[in-house]
Formats: C-alpha cells, structure tokens, sequence
C-alpha cells in the first residue's frame, strides 16, 4: 500500500493515449468527444499528483 | 492600447523598483530571491515562465493548421510535466539549498564533481535557450505589428527585446517572480475574455464550432485536416514535454527559489488545472477562424486577428496586453537564467558581470531575430527543430545524476554529445525516425548511452569522483 499511489497515476497516463477513442469526433456540444476525455484525464492528473503528494512525498 | 501597455509597463516597472528596494545585495538574493518563493508566488511563476507567446500565439496558430489536435498533444504532456516537480523539483530543491548550487549544471556538474560536464551542460543549455528567448520577442513583434501597421515583425521585436533587457536588469529573481504573478493573473485573464468575446460575436460556443466543422470537418479530428498528429506523434510529443519543460533553463533554476517543499507541492497540484482549461483556450480561437472566413496570412497572428475582429477594441488592447505580459514573463525568465548560468558556472556569483552577459544576450537575440529566424515554418516549427530537441537531451543526464549512483561524469558527457549529434544530424539531413519525433531517437540514444558508458567504465570513470 506503500506505493499504491502509482496506480491512479500509471492509470492515467494509460487513459491519456485513448487509442481506442481514436477516430471518434463527432460534436459533443462544442468539442469532439475525445476532446472531453483528454480534458477530464488533464484535470485528473491535479486529483493524482494530490496522492503523490501526500503518500510519495517525504523531506526530512 | 498605448494607455493600457503604458499603464502595463509601468506596474511592472513599480514592482521592479520595490524588489530592487527590498533586495539584500547578495547574488543568492539576485539570482534566487534568498530561496524564499512561497506557493502563491512559486505557482504564478512557473505557469507564467512556461506558458509564452508559444502558448498565447503559438497554439493558436498551430490549431489554426493543424486542428483541434493541438490541444491534446499540449495539454496531457504538460500536465503530467507536474510529476517532475517531484521527481526532479524536490531533489534539486533540497541539494540546492544544502550545497548553494544556483544553476543546473553546478548541480549536475558538482554532483559528479566534473567541472567540464558542468561547462558542457550550460553551454548547450544556453545555446538552445537562445532560440526559444528570441521567439518571445518574435511574438511581440507580431503584436506590435498588429498595432502598428507598417513597423514590421523583425523591427517589433528588437524593440521589444530591448525593452526586456531594461527591465530584466532592473529586477533579478525577486523582480522577476513578483512580475510573473500579475502576468500570469493578467495572461488568464485575458485569454478567458479573448475566448468569452469571440465566441459570443460567433453566436455561441456550440456555433462557432459547427461553423468550423461545416468548413473542414477533419479539424475537429486528432490527426487534424493535414492528418500531422498520428498516433506516435502524440506519444512523442507526451514524452516531450514531460522531459523537456523541466529542461528549460528558467524553470529549472525556478526549483531553486521555492521556500519550502509545500511551494513545490501546491504548484504540482494546481498546474494541472490550469493545463487542462487554459491551453484550450487558444486553440478554441484558432480552429474556430475557419468558420469565419478571416484572411489569415500567417498563422501565428490568428488569435490577434480574431480578437481584433470580432471583439471590442478595448478587449482588442486587453487581449493584447495579455500576450504581451506571456512573452514578457517568459522572456525575462530567460535572459535571467541565461546570464545567471553564463556567470556563475564560468567566472563566479557575480551580479555586474552577470548584468553584462544580460546585455550581450540581448543582443544575440536581435541578431537571431533578424538573420536567424524563418518564418515560414512558425513558432512551433522553429522550436520543436531547435530548442526542445536540444533541450530534452539533457533529461537522462540530470535524472540519472539524481537517481542512478552508478551514472558516471563521463557517461553524462557522452550521453549530451551523443544525443545533440543526432539532434544536428536530423536538423540537417533527413534521416528516418520510424514516424515518432526526431527528438525522440535522440532522447533514447541519449539514454542507451549514458547507461552504456557507465557500466562499461564504472572503475575508470568513478576514479577520483564525488557524488
């Protein structure tokens, strides 16, 4: 549980290349669709980065 | 315009004066603000270093191009750039304070105890820094450009690097960290008002888009209407900017000045966020002007030009005074970096001398604006073949001096020499690099030899160095 931080992070980055979400851009209000997913996993790297800081951050 | 750039200059300049008064005359205080940058002013500082005319003009003309792509291969690397402020930041943050170390290569070099992979790495970190330094003034040449029908890009932006150079040496670190507060509120700002009035003129947000689309649906597609960003473009580019954002010299030193490890923290958390709506922003603007049928002659003005056309004047000056606070806090962080690294890593922590390379720098830029600046393949085109490719380079150097007790001075040496041969090459013949970014097979030969040399040569190399 240690390093368990890593695994929102390394999800994330797994969610930010959307391969399979490639082609799909048909208008979802004013963006693509794919655009609302990479715009979602940006600001979720903020919630991810907020686990590294209280679980991987140490200074003595 | 002229009252509100004024008015602009002048509170830059008050806030220049005051830092100047309340400065301890030591080169820690010059070059690093004693060290003592807390949250607030840390976050601004790195966002506003970071985020330059390439992001205000640079996006949107890139958008302009190559579509709504832009926004991805931008925003997801540079969000999780974040995760090298502690992975990085914190480190150089904790030897810096313990050794004094107020450059990258005092801390790459002193960590090895080499003083030549110290030369090494600031003298490449200058040369590619240059470039990216004289952009910024290409952007306000741009701008001025705009302003003043018939001045000319290249005679803009030599008066605006001149005026830079003024006030850089007016400030030092606290200066410039105090400025990028109010310029980094100001470039938000701005951009939030360029996007809200445009899109309203347009009819909305979901209109403007359509308006777009009907017009050339593939730049609402990721590999855009030139078909540019595939697939291994966008990983190139996540690779990019994770390991080369933290390369640049200005933010590099800025992990120097951060008070304490929670300024580091704050600023992991909250860029992010700001990554994820700002950088939007531009290239809304950008893909939207092909729905409007605007002449744009060069891409990089399209921002301006929709604002100007279809926004108040007065938001017009607003939107303009904004790009003009990007490119200024980028630039005075640069040409404080450079100097400080071109002084202390060569003759020594000293302010005059350091003030001096300031104004020699000054002037290489306006002679790399007026003979070495093309054109024709814009903001981004211009640092992606020269700044970024150089910079990223250094990326395996600096992690494995942190991370790796094995990485030896000579192996780092090898890796920079190595990995910037190949960027020379790729820059000048037209070598293959299986359809990921040139930068990205010089980033991994960088890698394989560092790691190479070092276990090679672990016994030679490790004679007589201190880590």
């Amino acid at each position: 549980m240690k390093r368990a931080w890593w695994l929102p992070v390394a999800v994330l980055i797994l969610l930010s290349f959307d391969l399979w979400n490639w082609h799909h851009d048909a208008l979802l209000w004013f963006l693509p669709g794919w655009m609302w997913h990479v715009a979602a996993v940006t600001a979720l790297f903020s919630l991810a980065f907020i686990l590294v800081v209280r679980y991987g951050w140490r200074e003595r | 315009m002229l009252l509100l750039a004024v008015i602009y200059v002048l509170v830059l300049l008050v806030i220049g004066i005051v830092a100047h008064l309340r400065a301890d005359r030591t080169p820690e205080d010059y070059f690093l603000a004693n060290r003592g940058f807390g949250s607030l002013v840390l976050f601004f500082t790195l966002a506003a270093t970071n985020f330059s005319a390439f992001t205000f003009l640079g996006f949107a003309g890139a958008a302009y191009t190559h579509g709504m792509g832009q926004y991805g291969v931008m925003a997801l690397g540079t969000a999780c750039m974040a995760l090298m402020f502690w992975l990085i930041g914190r480190k150089v943050w904790r030897l810096g304070k313990d050794r004094g170390y107020v450059t990258p290569g005092e801390l790459v070099g002193g960590c090895h105890g080499s003083r030549g992979l110290q030369l090494l790495f600031t003298g490449v970190m200058s040369l590619f820094t240059v470039p990216y330094l004289a952009i910024q003034a290409v952007g306000a040449g741009y701008i001025l450009q705009m302003l003043v029908p018939g001045l000319g890009m290249k005679i803009g932006a030599v008066v605006a690097i001149v005026i830079i150079c003024f006030y850089v040496l007016s400030g030092g670190m606290r200066a410039s960290g105090w400025t990028d507060v109010v310029q980094g509120v100001l470039m938000i700002v701005a951009m939030v008002a360029a996007v809200a009035f445009v899109g309203h003129a347009l009819g909305g947000f979901t209109q403007a888009s359509a308006a777009a689309r009907d017009v050339m649906p593939a730049l609402f597609s990721r590999p855009g209407p030139n078909g540019y960003f595939t697939v291994k473009i966008w990983l190139s580019f996540f690779v990019l900017w994770v390991f080369c954002d933290p390369m640049f010299p200005q933010m590099f030193s800025r992990f120097y000045t951060a008070k304490s490890d929670r300024s580091l923290k704050t600023a992991m958390v909250l860029y992010p966020l700001l990554v994820s709506f700002f950088f939007l922003l531009p290239v809304l603007i950008g893909v939207w002007a092909h729905g409007t049928g605007i002449d744009v002659d060069t891409p990089d003005n399209v921002l301006l030009l929709m604002v100007e056309r279809f926004a108040p004047p007065m938001v017009f000056s607003f939107v303009s005074v904004g790009a003009l606070a990007a490119l200024m806090s980028t630039a005075d962080s640069q040409l404080l970096s450079l100097s400080t690294m071109l002084t202390a890593d060569t003759v020594g922590k000293n302010v005059t001398i350091s003030r001096l390379v300031t104004v020699a720098l000054t002037v290489f830029t306006v002679l790399f604006v007026l003979f070495g600046y093309d054109p024709a393949s814009g903001i981004m085109g211009t640092l992606v073949d020269t700044t970024f490719s150089g910079l990223v380079v250094l990326a395996p150097a600096v992690i494995a001096t942190l991370y790796w007790r094995r990485a030896t001075a000579w192996a780092c040496i090898a890796s920079i020499l190595g990995g910037e041969t190949l960027v020379f090459l790729y820059y000048l013949v037209e070598l293959p690099s299986a359809g990921f970014l040139s930068s990205m097979v010089a980033l991994a030969a960088a890698a394989v030899i560092l790691v190479a040399v070092s276990l090679l040569f672990p016994l030679r190399m490790a004679s007589g160095e201190t880590r």
